[in-house]
C-alpha cells in the first residue's frame, strides 16, 4: 500500500473514531423512556367519542370543549375522572401475552369469554380513525383478562384492572 | 454420566458419519459409468434424500440428547428417571404450564424425556393461557400445575421441578396411609420445631454442644426439617406419649425415639417390647449423656443392641477440626446403605451387637480404625480411656423375632441423636441416611427412593483428612517447592 492509501486510511479510521464519539449516547442508570405499550393507538387526549358494553349497561361519553359528557347512561360524581384514567390505562397499560394465530390453531375460542364478551369497549378519535376491544373471561389465577381487537385475528392477555377500569366506569363496583 | 456420553457418542457418530458422506461426494465423480445426466441426478438426489431421512430416524431412534448447560436445567434427575423407569400401573400428567416461565418450559423438556422411559408414563403438556377451560375442568387454580393421575387417585404438584413431580408420583402410587410415629412425653425432639440453628453460645468459642451452657441456653432442637421431608414423601408424622400407658398405636410403620431426655418407666419398655414383638419397626437414636435405665436396655439387649457410654472421638475421619463430630464415608452392606454419601454424627456414643436368637445385626455407621472413647465430652483429655483405637460402631440396623411367636421386627438404632435435628439434618448425607432408614423400617426399601429437596446453599465439605491434605499441598508444598526452585537456581548460577 502507498503512502497515500496509508494517509486515507489512517484519516478514515479517525473520522471514524470522531463520529463515533459524537454521537449515541447513553440512558441514565436505572432509567428507560416511558413508552405506552398498550392495544390502543389512538392518543388519549384524542380521543372524542367513548362508547361502552358491560352486561345489560351501556354508556356513551362525548367529549366537547368543556370536557366529558355522558349521553347515555348512569353515571355518578367523577365519572370524568374515571374515564380518563381508563382511556389512560388501555393506552398505556400492555398485554401480558398475545396469543399467535398459529396458538389458536385447533383451540376452542369459546373458552376466552368472547363470543359475546363479557364487555366492549369503542373509542373514535378526532378524525376518522376508531378502535374497538372486547374485553372475556379471567385466566387461571384470575389476574388477567382475555382481549380481543375487533381487527385483529388475535387474543390479548391484558391485566385485570385495564377491564376492570371499563366495567366500573358509571361507579357500580 | 453412562448416558450421556452414550447421547454424545451417537450424536457425533451421526456427525461424522455425515460429513464422510460429505467428502465422498466431493470426492467421487460425479457421473455414475455410462448413465445420462438425468439419471445421474436423480440417483444422486435419491441418495441424498435417503442419507437424510436415515441420519434422522437414527437420531430419533437412539434419542441423542445434549445438555450442555452446568446445572443440567433441561435433564431429569436420576431418582425422577428412576422413579418413571419402575412404573408398573398407567400414569397421566397433566402439566398447565406458563409459557413465559422458562423454569416451566425447561420442565416440560423434562417431562417429554421422562416420558420416553416408560410407556406407563403419560405425558400431557398443556399452554395453560390456550387452554383455560381444561384446566378448569381438571380443578387447576395456578400455572405451573401437574395433575398427576393413577386410576381414581389424584394429586396436583405445583412445581418447575422435575424432582418434585417424582416426589408427586411416589405419594400417587402408595397404596396405604403410611405413619410415622414420634415418641414424645420423654423430652424428646419435638417435629413442631421448624428452628435449624437453636445452640449454646460460649464465651470462648462457637458450640453445639453444653459448653457454653452457663452462658446462654437456647431452645433444643426440633426436628421439623425431618417432619417437613417425611410429609414430602407422602408420609403422615404424628406424635405418641407412652406417659399414658397406651399401647401404641398399629397404624404405626414406624416408631421414632429421637432424643429422649427423661428415663423410661418399665411399664414403657413393655409397650416398646410388645410393639416389636407385633412386628413393628422402631428408629432409637440417643444422645451420650442420656442414662438408659434397666428395662429399655434389656428390651434393646433382646434386640441384639447394646447402647455404650462415653463419646467417640475420631481423630482421622471428622467434620472440620472438631474430632468429636465424626465423618462417615463408609457404610456397611444394608438397604439402607445403598448410594450414600458422607454424613457426619456430632456428638456419638458407641454401640456394640450382642448375641440374641433369631436376630441380625447389621452395623451401618462406624468410626474409623483410629477411633477411641472418652468419658467426658468437655474434658480436656484427649488420650483414649478404655482400650486401643478400634471402629465404633454408630449406627445398627437390627431385624429379626422378639420372641418365637413373634411377628417379625425392624430396628435401626444410632448412638447419636442430633445428626437428624433441624441443625444437621440437610447437610452432606444426613437426610439420606434418616430417609432411607425410615424407607426400610416402612418395609418400602425395594420402592423407587426420593429424597426430597431440602433448601440450602451448595457447600464443599471436607473431613478433617482432606483439609490437612489440602494445606499440606497449598500451604507447604507448593510455596516450599517454589523456594526450592528459587535457592537451586542461586546455587547453580553461583
Amino acid at each position: 500500500m502507498n503512502r497515500f492509501a496509508w494517509i486515507a486510511a489512517a484519516l478514515a479510521a479517525t473520522a471514524f473514531l470522531a463520529a463515533l464519539a459524537f454521537t449515541g449516547g447513553r440512558g441514565g442508570p436505572g432509567l428507560a423512556p416511558f413508552r405506552p405499550a398498550g392495544l390502543l393507538t389512538i392518543p388519549a387526549e384524542q380521543v372524542r367519542e367513548v362508547e361502552v358494553t358491560s352486561g345489560d349497561r351501556r354508556w356513551y361519553f362525548v367529549r366537547g370543549e368543556s370536557g366529558w359528557r355522558a349521553e347515555r347512561g348512569t353515571v355518578t360524581a367523577g365519572f370524568e375522572a374515571r374515564l380518563e384514567g381508563a382511556v389512560t390505562l388501555l393506552r398505556n397499560s400492555g398485554p401480558e401475552r398475545i396469543l399467535t394465530d398459529a396458538e389458536l390453531a385447533g383451540v376452542d375460542v369459546a373458552q376466552f369469554g368472547l363470543d359475546p364478551p363479557r364487555s366492549r369497549v369503542i373509542l373514535r378519535g378526532s378524525g376518522a380513525d376508531s378502535f374497538a376491544i372486547s374485553f372475556g373471561a379471567a385466566n387461571l389465577l384470575g389476574l388477567s383478562r382475555y382481549a380481543r381487537l375487533d381487527d385483529k385475528r388475535e387474543i390479548a392477555l391484558l391485566p385485570g384492572f385495564v377491564p376492570e377500569a371499563w366495567e366500573q366506569l358509571g361507579g357500580a363496583p | 454420566m453412562s448416558a450421556e456420553l452414550a447421547n454424545i457418542g451417537w450424536f457425533f457418530g451421526v456427525v461424522a458419519a455425515l460429513a464422510l458422506l460429505f467428502a465422498a461426494g466431493l470426492k467421487l465423480p460425479v457421473r455414475i459409468g455410462s448413465t445420462s445426466r438425468v439419471v445421474t441426478a436423480v440417483l444422486v438426489v435419491g441418495a441424498a434424500l435417503t442419507v437424510a431421512i436415515l441420519a434422522n430416524v437414527a437420531l430419533f431412534r437412539h434419542d441423542a440428547y445434549l445438555d450442555l448447560t452446568r446445572e443440567k436445567a433441561f435433564t431429569p434427575s436420576a431418582e425422577a428417571r428412576d422413579l418413571v423407569l419402575a412404573l408398573k400401573e398407567p400414569i397421566d400428567v397433566a402439566y398447565f404450564y406458563q409459557k413465559q416461565n422458562p423454569g416451566a418450559r425447561a420442565l416440560t423438556t423434562m417431562l417429554s424425556q421422562l416420558e420416553r422411559q416408560n410407556p406407563n408414563f403419560h405425558v400431557q403438556l398443556i399452554d395453560a393461557d390456550q387452554s383455560p377451560a381444561l384446566a378448569n375442568s381438571l380443578g387447576v387454580r395456578t400455572y405451573n400445575s401437574a395433575v398427576l393421575r393413577a386410576g381414581d387417585r389424584r394429586i396436583e404438584v405445583v412445581t418447575t421441578d422435575d424432582r418434585e413431580i417424582a416426589l408427586g408420583l411416589l405419594r400417587l402410587m402408595r397404596q396405604r396411609e403410611m405413619v410415622v410415629c414420634f415418641a414424645a412425653g420423654h423430652g424428646e425432639y419435638d417435629i413442631d420445631n421448624f428452628e435449624f440453628h437453636t445452640h449454646f453460645e460460649g464465651a470462648q468459642s462457637h458450640h453445639h454442644d453444653a459448653s457454653g451452657l452457663a452462658v446462654v441456653q437456647m431452645e433444643q432442637h426440633g426436628i421439623g426439617r425431618l417432619r417437613r421431608a417425611l410429609e414430602k414423601l407422602g408420609l403422615v408424622a404424628r406424635k405418641v406419649s407412652f406417659a399414658t400407658g397406651q399401647a401404641i398405636p398399629d397404624d404405626c410403620a414406624v416408631l421414632v425415639e429421637a432424643n429422649p431426655r427423661t428415663a423410661y418407666s418399665p411399664k414403657e419398655s413393655e409397650l416398646l417390647r410388645r410393639y416389636l414383638e407385633r412386628g413393628g419397626s422402631a428408629m432409637v437414636l440417643v444422645e451420650p449423656d442420656y442414662v438408659l435405665d434397666d428395662s429399655i436396655a434389656a428390651v434393646l439387649a433382646r434386640a441384639g443392641v447394646k447402647i455404650g457410654d462415653g463419646v467417640i472421638v475420631d481423630p482421622r475421619d471428622h467434620y472440620f477440626t472438631d474430632e468429636q463430630m465424626i465423618a462417615v464415608s463408609r457404610y456397611g452392606t444394608h438397604p439402607v446403605t445403598r448410594g450414600l454419601s458422607l454424613s457426619f454424627y456430632p456428638g456419638a456414643r458407641p454401640l456394640e451387637t450382642v448375641a440374641a436368637a433369631d436376630v441380625r445385626v447389621v452395623p451401618l455407621a462406624t468410626s474409623s480404625t483410629e477411633s477411641y472413647i472418652i468419658s467426658d465430652r468437655l474434658g480436656k483429655r484427649v488420650e483414649p480411656e478404655t482400650g486401643p483405637p478400634a471402629a465404633r460402631i454408630i449406627v445398627l440396623a437390627s431385624e429379626g423375632r422378639i420372641t418365637e411367636a413373634a411377628k417379625p421386627f425392624r430396628l435401626i438404632v444410632a448412638g447419636d441423636a442430633d445428626f437428624v435435628s433441624n441443625s444437621f439434618f440437610p447437610y452432606l448425607g444426613n437426610s439420606d441416611v434418616v430417609l432411607a432408614g425410615i424407607a426400610w423400617l416402612t418395609r418400602e426399601e425395594r420402592a423407587p427412593t426420593m429424597k426430597p429437596p431440602v433448601e440450602v446453599l451448595p457447600t464443599v465439605t471436607l473431613t478433617g483428612a482432606q483439609m490437612r491434605g489440602i494445606f499440606i499441598v497449598t500451604v507447604l508444598l507448593m510455596p516450599g517447592l517454589v523456594a526450592l526452585a528459587g535457592v537451586a537456581m542461586w546455587w547453580r548460577r553461583r
